[in-house]
């Protein structure tokens, strides 16, 4: 019986047209953005769920949240999870990295997994911290960005992607995981376990007692300024009859590109 | 002088126009003009007029019935018209990188866009997210031209709950085929639209009981409705569909532009559903596919809630394409894509009563989308299914044969039936039986059926074609259309228009005259509809 745990963060959708707040310290986030899990904890989420599925046990969700994570921990319970853990804490949520992993480790600590997973990376702040930052806070072994999963009983064989290379590792439990893509195809939810999620249990917590140590006061790391990269430059469009516009991108390209 | 861009040789540089993505019929054109707003278009069509030139119009090039296939003279294509002048921003979608000159006016609960012809569908539902409304139309086809939409009044799955693209135009500028213009709305956006969209016409159309009038310089043009019976169905293109609550715009919006191009059309947009739920049904069985569509039908014809915005048939090879893409799809025998919209407060309501009655149904399986990009996962897939049986089409080299017929709800079950019969035995002819012969996937909530056959051969072309003259026969015989939504084009069976099999010689007849009647020397749009 193994007990799983997958650290799950929702953020915007990737399409999301952002605009920049008006002191350029964060973009905007209104309603109109749409909260979806983020696409690498989803691979984490489904390796859970087929880890139980192989070798029975529970998966527990764990986000540390502000305010707009229901509807994705609802999809996320949906899929499979058996239940949640949901520390809702502005202040912690907008901590640093480093702030984020401890609030993490210190549930963790109390959930007392055999096999952690969590996505590569979240794809709005893209730090790569937060899984291998937990593992070390708690003295656990941690594979980042695995590829491949094979779960038995006490361990797991994972495959990750180097440079034009597979490398394997086997890695005794407990240990974290962080998941990429290719792992896996995950999952859509069937209509009838939407309505059972429903009923499944989300131990939702403020987290107060946390914030002495890992709150915005005490970060740091501070995001200080958002731009947009600058506006790439528009592709050219040679224009004239079929012939004429291949000669002048033949031309383009190797007299002036020097590609060809 | 023309100041549009024209060029002559359309046979070596812009080969693509000279047919559609129906491969039916290949066209010919001794040039192609690009104009750039309405007064371009008016200048090519007096020009084509006096020197007695054929003209066709041509939109994105998605159509599937060769409505844009010119028979000699000019090609008037649309692909520049994408700035209105009376539009009144700039907006450029992400997704093409393209720049659109148009106008949104906003209410409290509805909004109008004027738009260009050459918006594409994708583009104006892109435009309409980002702006916080939603345009209902759901074509399969997204990248074709509004403007082509409007022309054949397309539809596609969510014309279950939203009707046509017929239903969402509120008005549009059009040019006639002597190169008048002229501009119409609904009555009730009289006062909705601006001043400009209205200014600078060159005719007026008024309706009189069951006739169009439309009023130049003093003349009268009488155009009486034809006096065929239309199909009991809720989807119906076939030939002109006018009827008592018809409004002079409706002569453009689905006539194939036999009557005049549309050059600017004002669509009305909603606000979006605030929750979509797109839902695939892995059935066991055609049985309990039937079971779910008739549960819709109910539910649509009572107007009790919840009424899906689409209900979608697939059989088990459109379903087996699916799957070949995505692994999470099951090979089921049968399956329908569900999409409802729910408000907040019904959303668990909405969920629960399909929850028990797919359950009473003995259905298992499912896959619910929710987030946007979930959805647009499901849409893509759908999409996957035609898009995999043109690219069999093309290395078949012979035309996609497909049904676009459909029927009133109560002969749903017969018609999934024959097409399976004469798909199974179409295939079971065929010299190299690895091939795949044939699909069906269907609007099934409109009662709605493509039957694809997919022949190789000469032989096989003819076979197919017999087959769906004897399915066409039984669609009309029980009171079905024979086209539903792609439009009728150019298609003909047994030589004849097409629309001879609905309406008989005599509404062929009617039509004819209602077409001379604006366009004496039948210049504008040659072959469609009425073959001439």
């Amino acid at each position: 019986m193994m007990k799983i745990v997958v650290m799950l963060k929702a953020v915007p959708d990737t399409e999301t047209r952002f605009q920049i707040r008006e002191d350029e310290k964060d973009v905007v986030y209104d309603d109109s953005i749409e909260w979806i899990p983020s696409p690498y904890d989803e691979y984490a989420l489904e390796a859970a769920i087929q880890t139980k599925e192989k070798l029975g046990g529970t998966v527990t969700l764990l986000t540390l949240g502000k305010g707009v994570e229901s509807q994705v921990i609802r999809k996320a319970l949906a899929m499979g999870a058996d239940d949640a853990v949901l520390v809702n804490n502005e202040d912690l949520a907008n901590s640093d990295p480093l702030g984020i992993a401890k609030v993490l480790a210190k549930e963790l600590e109390a959930l007392q997994p055999d096999l952690v997973f969590a996505g590569r990376l979240a794809t709005d702040t893209a730090d790569s911290f937060v899984g291998p930052a937990v593992g070390e806070l708690l003295n656990m072994p941690v594979v980042a960005e695995i590829s491949g999963l094979e779960a038995e009983e006490g361990k797991i064989i994972v495959t990750r992607d180097a440079t034009a290379r597979k490398e394997k590792f086997e890695i005794t439990l407990p240990a974290i995981v962080t998941t990429d893509k290719g792992l896996n195809e995950p999952r859509y939810p069937k209509l009838p376990d939407i309505m059972k999620a429903k009923r499944k249990k989300v131990d939702e917590k403020d987290g107060s007692g946390y914030l002495e140590f890992a709150g915005t006061a005490n970060r740091k790391v501070t995001q200080i300024k958002v731009e947009f990269p600058p506006a790439k430059k528009g592709g050219v469009i040679f224009t004239g009859d079929l012939d004429e516009a291949v000669e002048k991108l033949v031309d383009a390209l190797h007299n002036k590109e020097k590609v060809i | 002088m023309l100041s549009v861009k024209i060029e002559r040789d359309v046979v070596g540089k812009y080969p693509s126009y000279l047919n559609d993505e129906s491969g039916l019929v290949s066209g010919n054109a001794d040039k192609i003009f690009f104009p750039e707003n309405e007064n371009d278009v008016k200048d090519i069509m007096k020009k084509a007029q006096n020197g007695k030139i054929p003209v066709t119009i041509s939109g994105g090039g998605t159509g599937i019935s060769g409505g844009r296939v010119p028979l000699n003279g000019w090609i008037l294509a649309t692909d520049a018209m994408t700035k209105l002048d009376i539009g009144n921003m700039e907006w450029t979608d992400p997704e093409f990188n393209e720049t659109f000159q148009i106008s949104l006016i906003e209410f409290n609960n509805e909004a109008i866009l004027l738009a260009p012809v050459a918006m594409r569908l994708k583009s104006i539902q892109n435009f309409a997210r980002e702006n916080g409304w939603f345009y209902p139309p759901d074509p399969t086809e997204r990248s074709a031209f509004i403007g082509g939409n409007v022309s054949t009044n397309a539809s596609g799955a969510r014309s279950f709950k939203y009707g046509s693209t017929k239903k969402w135009v509120v008005g549009l500028r059009a040019v006639l085929p002597d190169g008048s213009s002229v501009s119409l709305c609904r009555w009730e956006y009289r006062d909705k639209l601006p001043e400009q969209f209205f200014q600078n016409t060159d005719v007026t159309i008024t309706k009189d009981g069951r006739k169009f009038i439309i009023h130049k310089l003093g003349k009268e043009i009488v155009l009486p409705f034809p006096t065929y019976e239309l199909p009991n169905v809720t989807k119906n293109v076939a030939g002109l569909v006018w009827t008592d609550d018809s409004e002079p715009l409706d002569i453009f919006i689905g006539s194939n532009g036999i009557f005049g191009a549309v050059t600017a059309v004002a669509l009305k947009l909603i606000r979006p559903p605030q929750n979509i739920l797109s839902i695939l049904i892995f059935c066991k069985n055609n049985i309990q596919a039937l079971e779910v569509i008739k549960l819709a039908q109910n539910q649509r014809r009572t107007q009790n809630f919840p009424i899906p915005m689409s209900v979608e048939y697939l059989d088990d090879r459109a379903v087996e394409i699916m799957h070949g893409k995505d692994h999470t799809i099951p090979n089921a025998k049968a399956a329908i894509i569900l999409e409802q919209d729910l408000t907040d407060d019904l959303l668990d309501n909405g969920i629960e009563f399909w929850v028990n009655s797919l359950d009473k149904l003995g259905i298992e399986s499912s896959s619910v989308a929710q987030t946007h990009k979930e959805i647009e996962h499901h849409k893509f897939l759908r999409h996957l299914i035609p898009e995999t049986i043109n690219l069999i089409v093309r290395k078949n080299g012979q035309p996609k044969l497909g049904t676009d017929y459909s029927v009133p709800d109560q002969y749903f079950p017969e018609l999934l039936e024959l097409a399976k019969t004469k798909g199974d035995e179409f295939e079971s002819q065929r010299s190299d039986q690895s091939r795949l012969g044939y699909a069906i996937w269907a609007h099934a909530g409109d009662s709605h059926l493509h039957l694809n056959f997919l022949p190789a051969t000469l032989e096989e072309v003819k076979r197919a074609k017999q087959m769906m003259v004897e399915i066409m026969s039984y669609v009309v015989s029980v009171g079905g259309s024979i086209a539903a939504e792609h439009g009728l084009g150019k298609k003909k069976f047994n030589g004849k228009p097409a629309i001879v099999f609905q309406y008989g010689e005599k509404g062929l007849q009617e039509i004819r005259n209602l077409k001379q009647k604006v366009d004496p020397t039948l210049l504008l749009n040659r072959g469609n509809i009425i073959g001439v």
